[in-house]
């Protein structure tokens, strides 16, 4: 499996800022899947729970992303008008075309 | 989980062990054992020690005879010799009379068959006995007949004396010498610390009764002797002693006589000690025998309750999802749910496949996002949604849509990926919509690829665009692969590599259908897979 223990839970890290523009940016890193998607729920609620017009994912240390945590992501995008994702691995932005999600989950290069 | 009502009570008070009890008792009874032994070994040895303490003292005493004895005997003879010259016979005799010395006093007395009577010759005290004359009479009528010291008690006066009388050899003795010994006024002598025998305490009678009457000496304040004693009768002239002693103290020694006692408190400390150690060993043992049992009842109920859990998970979900695919003249189709191979929780995969009349089949496989009990009810909702939409115009299009708006119109906090595709069996075509779900592969003549169908959203994401239809047409013998994320999505790799690993699997099999399903689920889901996985197969025959 890629030198990876599928027992062992993944682990992420959840960093929120903001950009220029005042736009919250929240930064994750590590891999996400259904082992911690709770920890991301509970990490963006703050900043969800604000309701921003738009919202940043910096997706640029974050290796792993699986359909349960994508699920989040449109959790967030059902509420919020625009969300990015900002630079996502190929991984995650393969998952994201898959799932026909180009449109809600807009990936910035 | 049931209750632990017999494991007992580890701490708190608690009765101790039945063999920490037992070995308590067997220590207590040997040590009685032991202890009565010593008390009995240790009375033998004082008993036999007294005995011959007695035995010695008397032999002490005997030996005295003589020298009591022998200047009464040479005063017989010079008084024989002298014919009773008094003068003679006190400067004879003076250096034995007097305080300090050997007799209170010695006088020369003349016998006759009528009686006796006392002469000039008295060095010291006038003798008791002249004022006695019954008693006298007696003690010289025995005198004259013996060749032994002949001993009296002057006992019962105000102070009580030994009379001893010795005459010279010879059957008509003329003189009689007699010394009168003064005792002590109440016969109570102090031991000398120093003595030989100051580990006894004594008491000395005339004669071989113990009457008070006749007692000479003692070292006791109560008479007679109480508790251990050993007595000696010894020759005394014509009398004897009486001798009566008992021990001042432990004549073995005060270790022998603590042994007992010593035995006695090392054994029940060390019973104690046994019985404590081999409680707490036993408590040990049962409290390690009762954990290890806790352990694995835990261990299996968990095991149990897991299998169980997993069994219901599972139970439902093939109650949620299709028990039989139907017989379609032109197809054979296959398929199965794998949940997860860890874990307990449904999940939300599922596929139907529905005939709707004019040659026409509908196939569904699809995933709503998550696991547990809301995915499947979810699922289930959804399944039916699509069934129904199905009915009214099977179209794939249009189910997706009137499903998308059905899901949008109320609050949910949930998705589906889905994929519908129509199979015409008339003109060999297939029809397809997704809504997010991963696009299905196609084999044909031993090679797959996987059908170009532009995924929308999936149900339950706003549209900002239409779903879209996307059509092929199916070669005989042809074979649909369709599946949910579970089969090809793998941590840390792209979509894209399990997707090739299905597509060369598949491609290299020649396999029934029900086989293939089994085949590629046991080959790309059962090694470590977290998500559940539906497959779908369908495949064109002549």
């Amino acid at each position: 499996m890629d030198g990876l223990d599928g027992d062992s839970a993944a682990e992420v890290a959840i960093a929120t800022s903001a950009d220029p523009g005042g736009v919250p940016v929240i930064s994750l890193s590590g891999e996400l899947d259904s082992s911690n998607v709770d920890e991301l729920q509970r990490g963006i609620a703050d900043t969800v729970g604000r309701v921003p017009e738009r919202l940043v994912f910096d997706l640029s240390d974050l290796r792993f992303m699986d359909s349960a945590a994508i699920a989040i992501l449109v959790g967030v995008a059902a509420k919020v008008e625009t969300v990015q994702l900002r630079n996502p691995s190929p991984i995650v932005r393969r998952i994201v075309e898959v799932t026909g999600l180009s449109d809600v989950l807009r990936i910035e290069p | 989980m049931r209750s632990m009502e017999s494991e007992g009570d580890p701490g708190g008070s608690r009765m101790p062990s039945r063999i920490a009890l037992t070995a308590l008792l067997i220590g207590l009874i040997v040590t009685a054992v032991l202890a009565v032994i010593c008390v009995n070994l240790y009375d033998q040895n004082e008993n036999r020690l007294l005995r011959l303490r007695a035995r010695e003292l008397g032999l002490v005493l005997t030996a005295t005879v003589p020298s009591t004895q022998t200047p009464l005997a040479f005063a017989a003879e010079l008084a024989e010799t002298t014919d009773g010259s008094a003068q003679k016979f006190r400067a004879f005799v003076a250096p034995y009379v007097g305080a300090g010395k050997q007799f209170e006093s010695i006088s020369l007395w003349r016998v006759a068959p009528a009686g006796a009577s006392l002469t000039a010759g008295v060095v010291g005290t006038t003798p008791l006995l002249a004022s006695l004359p019954a008693e006298a009479r007696e003690f010289f009528r025995r005198g004259r007949h013996t060749d032994l010291l002949n001993v009296t008690g002057i006992l019962g006066t105000e102070n009580p004396s030994l009379g001893f009388s010795y005459k010279a050899p010879g059957a008509n003795p003329k003189f009689v010498v007699y010394a009168e010994k003064r005792l002590p006024k109440d016969r109570r002598s102090a031991l000398e610390s120093d003595s030989a025998f100051s580990d006894l305490n004594y008491a000395l009678y005339l004669g071989r009764t113990q009457n008070t009457s006749s007692l000479l000496v003692t070292s006791l304040s109560h008479l007679p002797a109480t508790g251990r004693r050993a007595s000696d009768v010894e020759a005394f002239g014509d009398s004897s002693l009486t001798l009566v002693v008992t021990p001042r103290g432990s004549l073995g020694g005060s270790f022998f006589r603590s042994l007992p006692w010593i035995v006695a408190i090392a054994g029940l400390l060390i019973s104690l000690a046994a019985a404590l150690l081999t409680d707490r060993l036993v408590q040990r043992r049962r409290r390690a025998e009762t954990l290890a049992d806790a352990l694995d009842r835990v261990a299996g109920e968990n095991q149990r309750m897991y299998a169980e859990q997993r069994s219901i998970a599972e139970t439902l979900q093939h109650a949620l999802l299709p028990s039989a695919m139907p017989e379609v003249e032109g197809l054979t189709i296959s398929a199965s749910y794998f949940p997860a191979s860890a874990g307990i929780d449904v999940g939300g995969d599922w596929y139907d496949v529905v005939t709707t009349g004019e040659g026409r089949v509908l196939v569904v496989i699809g995933d709503v996002s998550g696991h547990g009990l809301l995915a499947a009810t979810t699922m289930a909702s959804l399944r039916h949604a699509t069934l129904a939409y199905a009915a009214e115009d099977p179209d794939p299009v249009r189910v997706l849509t009137k499903l998308s708006d059905y899901v949008n119109q109320g609050p949910h906090d949930y998705f589906a990926t889905m994929l519908c595709a129509i199979i015409d069996l008339r003109d060999s075509s297939l029809t397809m919509a997704s809504a997010g779900h991963p696009p299905p592969l196609l084999m044909a003549g031993g090679h797959g690829h996987y059908l170009d169908v532009r995924p929308g959203v999936p149900i339950g994401v706003r549209r900002a665009r239409a779903y879209t239809s996307s059509a092929v047409t199916v070669a005989p013998d042809s074979t649909l692969v369709a599946f949910t994320d579970g089969l090809v999505e793998r941590r840390g790799e792209v979509i894209d590599a399990g997707l090739d690993r299905l597509r060369i699997l598949a491609g290299g099999q020649a396999l029934p259908v029900e086989d293939l399903v089994e085949r590629l689920a046991s080959d790309l889901a059962s090694d470590d897979h977290h998500d559940d996985t539906a497959i779908l197969i369908v495949r064109w025959t002549d």
